[in-house]
């Protein structure tokens, strides 16, 4: 039987049973559209998660010196400059960015919105190829002949901010763009807390840019700026390698692990690993049990469309059909089911998934400006799901299509 | 062109067998008129069966044309039944919810010819059978007689050699069975197609060139029409 002609009769037999055959379709089609929603989530989450805890540059990688704990405390050493300079001869590493942080209190003062704004906040000192590659277009990371100095914010700050501004204000929220070019004080030496040290000096700072390489307690300054307002030798309490290729990571992590130093990043993101594998494992387990339900859904229907429509299969086979053109006939009206289903599932699962993602990331204070991807389709896996529920169709329809080829057109012409 | 050797059928219904046939031999010409004759359950629909290929001997052979039915594959059988043979039912066994039309394009989608080269034939048959004003009516709304002319036409449309009809105007009140077998025996000497067609009444049998009884399974009376006329129970 020629493909085209298999089609046709294969339609007109699922048309003939429409709400029947719309309901095995939805029941195929909600399975999709739940495992692209969930799946697209749990990517969305993963990439979240990377981003945020990790950062988003992906040949990055963060070291500290090894470090233990005493209650809430964490202690370790800094490194030096011959640490630095080990791990600069690491191969592998095209560029070492050292990070130091100030001992001294600092202020940050500001205004925003006609508002005054001061917080505490930790400084940090950075070589700017940390930051260079997240800069605002047009400035750069070195001091400006009136003194200004250049400052680079942490995202985090900026998140936590900008959520803190749209829900308790009725400000502009904050984006990146908004804040690149604006001035603020810092006053070193000078705390809320009252311990105020030596003498208070006053600088000022221009933002030039959002970063998510640098620590999270304030801004980051130029190195060498910080070295100006330390009393003591700057010790650094991290260092970020910038490597060839991202694939490197592991090997140069067990060098580092033998030079008594570690990546947390890396401990982070096997962590972030695990536990996104047993989420999708969890996703898919639960997905396959809802399409194995549909399936049997359409099993039975396919069966029960098979008793009901022997007379006609018995003609058919009177008028020429052959044992194979009537498998091919059930199992095209499965596949058809199986296509349609979990076609209109992966579109109403991407329209459904987008929907949630957006409402989700707008209720966990992603406010207007710090989109939260939270729902990150996988074509390719979006494309594993429509392949498996055509699938799973097929084979729901394998028996009674096999039941349909066996029937003896003499024996059911006969009744 | 049909020839039977020792012709045996035994099926099962539910616990039991039936020995439909037994030990049939026979030779049917090219273009022969047979009239099947016999009681109930004589196995009159079970030779027609196994001549139109829809089941297979459990003994002896059976050859028409040339193919040999008792050893044909699947496919074989199916294109045999598609290309060589047309069927008409006692109970017409069309698809209610298709047109007339499309009743009778049904065979063309199991076989290899043009669908619209078939299309223009069968607006010819159903012109033919008189039919062709009901063309695009479901079939669930035509007459009786309306619809087994449909069926007649779909037998038709693959141009068959071998016209098997059983029973074809069981269902059908005296004018429009008179009818229909007129149709029957035209299309017979005007195509020259062989025609086996079990009987219930005299009709056919005025027009048969050979007159076949069958009893409990076995062949009893085999008769030119012409030379002796057997009468219909």
């Amino acid at each position: 039987m020629r493909p085209e002609r298999l089609l046709r009769l294969a339609l007109g037999q699922t048309g003939s049973s429409p709400w029947r055959n719309l309901n095995l379709a939805a029941g195929v089609a909600i399975s999709i559209a739940t495992l692209v929603v969930l799946f697209g989530l749990a990517r969305g989450l993963e990439g979240t998660l990377r981003e945020r805890l990790l950062g988003t540059l992906p040949d990055r990688m963060r070291v500290q010196p090894a470090s233990f704990h005493v209650g809430p405390m964490r202690l370790a050493e800094s490194l030096d400059e011959q640490a630095i300079a080990r791990l600069q001869a690491l191969p592998g590493v095209r560029a070492v960015h050292r990070q130091a942080r100030l001992t001294r209190p600092v202020q940050l003062r500001a205004t925003y919105g006609g508002q005054s704004f001061w917080s505490d906040v930790v400084l940090e000192g950075v070589d700017p190829g940390l930051v260079e590659p997240q800069l605002a277009r047009g400035h750069s990371f070195e001091r400006s002949p009136d003194g200004t100095v250049p400052a680079v914010l942490p995202r985090v700050m900026m998140d936590v901010l900008a959520a803190g501004v749209s829900i308790h204000t009725s400000l502009p929220a904050i984006a990146p763009e908004m804040l690149t070019g604006r001035h603020f004080t810092l006053l070193v030496g000078q705390s809320s807390f009252g311990a105020e040290v030596g003498p208070i000096r006053q600088q000022r700072c221009v933002i030039v840019g959002i970063s998510d390489q640098i620590g999270l307690g304030g801004p980051s300054v130029p190195l060498e700026f910080l070295q100006e307002l330390s009393p003591t030798p700057l010790r650094y309490h991290a260092a970020t390698l910038s490597l060839d290729s991202a694939a490197r990571a592991p090997e140069i992590e067990e060098r580092l692990r033998a030079m008594g130093l570690e990546a947390p990043g890396m401990n982070l993101a096997r962590q972030i690993d695990s536990g996104i594998t047993w989420v999708r494992t969890a996703l898919a387990l639960f997905g396959a049990a809802l399409l194995a339900m549909s399936a049997m859904s359409l099993y039975a229907s396919l069966s029960l469309q098979v008793r009901e429509e022997e007379p006609t299969l018995g003609l058919y086979r009177a008028l020429g059909a052959s044992r194979r053109d009537l498998l091919a006939l059930y199992l095209v009206r499965a596949g058809l089911l199986g296509a349609a289903g979990s076609l209109v599932g992966l579109g109403s699962g991407l329209l459904a998934g987008a929907w949630l993602g957006r409402g989700i990331a707008s209720l966990t204070g992603g406010a207007p400006g710090i989109p939260l991807a939270l729902f990150q389709p996988d074509p390719r896996a979006c494309l594993g799901f429509v392949v498996f529920g055509i699938g799973t169709c097929l084979a729901a329809g394998l028996l009674p299509a096999r039941r349909a080829a066996r029937l003896s057109p003499a024996e059911v012409l006969r009744r | 062109m049909i020839q039977a050797r020792d012709l045996s059928l035994e099926y099962a219904s539910g616990p039991d067998r039936i020995q439909a046939l037994t030990g049939i031999h026979l030779d049917i010409p090219r273009g022969t008129c047979v009239v099947l004759l016999g009681p109930s359950g004589s196995g009159k629909t079970s030779l027609l069966n196994l001549l139109g290929g829809l089941e297979r001997p459990s003994r002896g052979t059976l050859r028409v044309g040339g193919l040999d039915l008792g050893q044909a594959g699947d496919s074989d059988l199916a294109r045999y039944r598609n290309r060589r043979v047309g069927f008409v039912f006692q109970s017409f066994h069309l698809d209610g919810r298709r047109t007339a039309l499309e009743n009778v394009l049904l065979p063309l989608y199991f076989g290899e010819g043009s669908l619209t080269r078939g299309r223009a034939r069968a607006m010819q048959i159903l012109v033919r059978v008189g039919m062709e004003e009901f063309r695009d009516r479901p079939v669930q709304s035509l007459s009786g007689g309306q619809r087994q002319r449909v069926a007649v036409a779909r037998a038709l449309i693959c141009e068959p050699e071998l016209l098997l009809a059983d029973e074809p105007v069981g269902h059908l009140d005296d004018r429009t069975a008179e009818s229909v077998t007129e149709l029957l025996v035209e299309l017979h000497r005007e195509q020259g197609l062989t025609l086996v067609a079990t009987a219930h009444d005299e009709r056919l049998l005025q027009h048969a060139d050979r007159v076949l009884k069958l009893d409990a399974g076995h062949l009893v009376v085999d008769r030119n029409a012409e030379v002796a006329p057997v009468h219909a129970p």
